[in-house]
């Protein structure tokens, strides 16, 4: 009893002390000190959530946030009514036709989840060549230079060789879908590879300096682009950028006329009789590419490439304002 | 027994002591409210200052002294997220535009003009400038379209910096305390703009912008090296060892002054705002400061001619379509407009021919060769050379030929060999490098300038 007696006291003071020794702070615990308040939208940003955010969510960031871009090249962000064009080229170039060939889902559930939009060219320090679009990680396409694009106007390059006048396609609508297509084209890639037979085509005469040839130059050794030509991964997407910018009538037009091309001259050979030498080698070449791209579409997404081209080649001349 | 007992008590107080030591915590508080609070409030005062004044501010930046000038913006921001902007930069293009501008907070509180509007221009890579022709092709103005706030001052000026110039670039925006936003702010960026034509227009200026500072330690001449494409000087005075020394200096027009970036530091006196000195003849932009005066403007002859024998180059070229532009890039404005047009009016006047390429052999001896290239062949005079009072005197000794090709282009030899001279100089810092430059002035026509790459 004695024994318990004295025990007593050590029990109340550790009790005490257990109880009371963290008493003095209090937890204040309220509501969230960050602001979750809705923007402000304007008549574009309602738009944009309706037709993109909600049905796709997919963003479409037209208002400039510097950490969308590298800090170190100057750019700026577009006039909104460029930005609301641009949309609306998306919707109908892009998603609708791969909705109707992929099924209504089919853009839902493989899309980039921001596009990015900045209004002047992305010129690329160092080298004369200016970056038309970004893909990231599947995530983000970021298009440049919407405030020089003339929305009434498919324009293609000309059959001159080295024309300086080639570039308007890059002023023309037909310049950032072909983007969106190429890029789109890595986002199919990173989801599903496709064969990798088409690297061993013709991996000779990738180089890092594409650009320095023209795209006649490039087609001649079996690259469908100048930018093609920079390796294979860009060659596929290059593929399908370029079917799907053109009808089947057009394309098969472009392939089936590669000429031999002789760099020294940068021309054409002709034969005797002055026609363009049909390059049959570079032909089959960009023919067997062609196959395993339609197969990859067809067999990975079941998708009819051809079909798809049709449709997205005459959403393209239904775009023009 | 006894023992244990105050060994129990010992035990016990420790345990206490450990306890209770650690429970009040008291910190020493050094903000009153926790960082997502003190976020919102500086974001929200930057906004509510934004908008506190119903006639906006007038903004004057400077996107980057070290190599670019700056621009005056008039900007009327509205609660619902909206700007609308004026200014100097579009090159005559004045309309007030309306855009969206957000306050956000990044690295810190920011500004940021989200769509596309006057002040925008300054990362335009494309920027061109009154002639026509691009700033910096892919660079622009090099300016941003995020500004991070920096302080607030007592009269409600705001100070911005930018981080990718982070001490090169500054906006400034100062409140109008206009009456009507709309007219008054288009008048002042009408003005300024129409200051900054008026000091590079080659028929009414001379060759050689200069700026010259007085103090108590004496008279120093600057050579100003002016590009009124970039707004950019570099100034240059010969110091007592009589080797060169530059500094930067960005330009900016307002309405009746010039605004320079870094100020101007002379014996402890900042001067910053030179105002046009409209009791002058001359062209010129004034700034006192205590005993300081500095002006800025334009001499009859250039600050530092050349007066060495032999230091013309073997080889120049004055005037080639490939070789001028790669000095445009290197010298712009040395080869001024009153020169191009020389030539675009002498071709014009020429049925038979166009003038190509102009080029100067042999000007490191005493004779050498002036050289015509034209569309029906290539002509070529003998000239000597001589210096005389800081100038350099060429006259065409002997040619083959024709006299019509001759008569023809007199106008162009009128300002090569020019009997009353020619002021040669090389006006840039860019003579480093191993093409060097040189500026030709003809002492009877200080209107025309063209510069000659030696190869």
């Amino acid at each position: 009893m004695n024994k318990h007696f004295k025990i007593l006291p050590f029990v109340f003071l550790t009790a005490f002390i257990i109880l009371f020794g963290c008493d003095s702070s209090e937890d204040n615990v309220s509501g969230s000190q960050i602001d979750t308040s809705t923007p402000i939208l304007n008549d574009l940003d309602i738009w944009l959530r309706s037709n993109f955010v909600s049905p796709y969510n997919i963003d479409i960031q037209y208002k400039w946030d510097v950490n969308d871009t590298s800090v170190n090249r100057y750019l700026h962000p577009p006039y909104p009514a460029n930005a609301e064009k641009i949309a609306q080229v998306l919707l109908d170039v892009w998603i609708e036709p791969y909705n109707i060939v992929g099924g209504e889902n089919f853009i839902k559930n493989i899309a980039p989840r921001e596009f990015v939009l900045a209004g002047g060219f992305n010129y690329n320090p160092g080298v004369p060549t200016i970056t038309l679009g970004i893909a990231e990680a599947g995530a983000r396409i970021t298009l440049f230079n919407l405030d020089e694009l003339d929305f009434s106007t498919i324009a293609y390059e000309s059959d001159i060789i080295g024309d300086d006048d080639d570039f308007d396609v890059q002023r023309s609508v037909v310049g950032p879908i072909s983007t969106v297509h190429h890029e789109y084209g890595h986002i199919l890639n990173q989801n599903i590879p496709y064969n990798p037979a088409f690297d061993v085509i013709n991996p000779g005469n990738y180089t890092a300096q594409w650009f320095n040839r023209t795209n006649e130059e490039a087609r001649s050794l079996g690259y469908i682009t100048n930018y093609a030509s920079n390796q294979s991964s860009e060659d596929f997407v290059e593929m399908i950028a370029q079917m799907l910018i053109r009808s089947r009538a057009q394309w098969d037009d472009l392939i089936d006329n590669i000429g031999v091309f002789d760099p020294g001259t940068q021309s054409y050979e002709l034969d005797t009789a002055g026609e363009r030498i049909i390059n049959t080698e570079a032909i089959n070449i960009i023919r067997q590419k062609e196959q395993i791209v339609v197969e990859y579409f067809a067999q990975d997404y079941g998708i009819d490439l051809y079909e798809l081209q049709a449709l997205a080649h005459q959403a393209l001349l239904d775009s023009v304002d | 027994m006894k023992r244990k007992i105050y060994t129990h008590y010992w035990i016990l107080s420790l345990l206490f002591l450990f306890t209770f030591s650690c429970n009040d915590d008291i910190a020493e508080s050094t903000f009153d409210s926790p960082p997502a609070l003190r976020i919102q409030e500086s974001v929200g005062e930057l906004k509510q200052l934004l908008v506190s004044q119903p006639q906006g501010y007038k903004a004057t930046y400077f996107t980057k002294n070290d190599e670019k000038g700056g621009f005056t913006f008039f900007m009327q921001f509205n609660e619902d997220g909206t700007v609308r902007q004026t200014s100097d930069i579009l090159n005559g293009d004045f309309d007030i535009q309306t855009s969206s501008y957000d306050v956000r907070y990044n690295v810190t509180t920011e500004l940021v003009f989200t769509t596309r509007n006057h002040i925008t221009e300054g990362t335009n890579p494309d920027a061109v400038d009154p002639d026509g022709e691009q700033v910096h092709p892919g660079n622009g103005y090099q300016g941003t379209n995020n500004f991070q706030y920096f302080s607030v001052d007592e009269n409600g000026v705001i100070y911005f910096r930018d981080v990718r110039n982070r001490d090169s670039a500054s906006l400034i925006l100062t409140p109008t305390n206009f009456a009507d936003f709309d007219s008054e702010s288009l008048a002042s960026v009408q003005q300024s703009h129409q200051r900054r034509l008026e000091f590079n227009v080659c028929q009414t200026t001379t060759a050689f912008s200069i700026m010259q500072v007085t103090s108590n330690t004496g008279v120093v001449d600057y050579e100003l090296n002016y590009n009124g494409s970039t707004l950019f000087a570099e100034p240059r005075f010969r110091g007592v060892d009589g080797s060169l020394t530059g500094i930067d200096l960005g330009i900016l027009f307002t309405e009746n002054s010039i605004l320079v970036s870094p100020p101007l530091e002379v014996d402890g006196e900042t001067l910053e705002e030179f105002f046009l000195d409209e009791t002058s003849s001359e062209l010129q932009y004034v700034s006192t400061v205590g005993g300081v005066t500095a002006v800025i403007g334009y001499s009859a002859t250039p600050i530092f001619p050349i007066l060495g024998y032999s230091e013309l180059s073997d080889f120049l070229i004055l005037h080639n379509p490939f070789l001028n532009s790669l000095a445009d890039d290197w010298t712009p404005d040395l080869t001024n407009r009153c020169f191009e047009e020389l030539i675009v009016d002498l071709n014009a006047s020429i049925s038979l021919f166009d003038v190509t390429r102009i080029d100067l052999y042999g000007l490191d001896t005493d004779a050498g060769t002036l050289f015509i290239g034209s569309s029906i062949g290539n002509a070529f005079y003998d000239i000597s050379k001589n210096i005389i009072d800081d100038k350099v005197y060429l006259a065409i000794t002997g040619t083959t030929v024709p006299a019509f090709f001759t008569d023809a282009v007199q106008p162009l030899l009128d300002v090569i060999v020019d009997p009353e001279g020619l002021y040669v100089d090389q006006p840039t810092t860019l003579n480093e490098f191993s093409n060097r430059i040189f500026s030709f002035v003809p002492a009877s026509n200080t209107t025309i300038r063209y510069s000659a790459v030696a190869l």
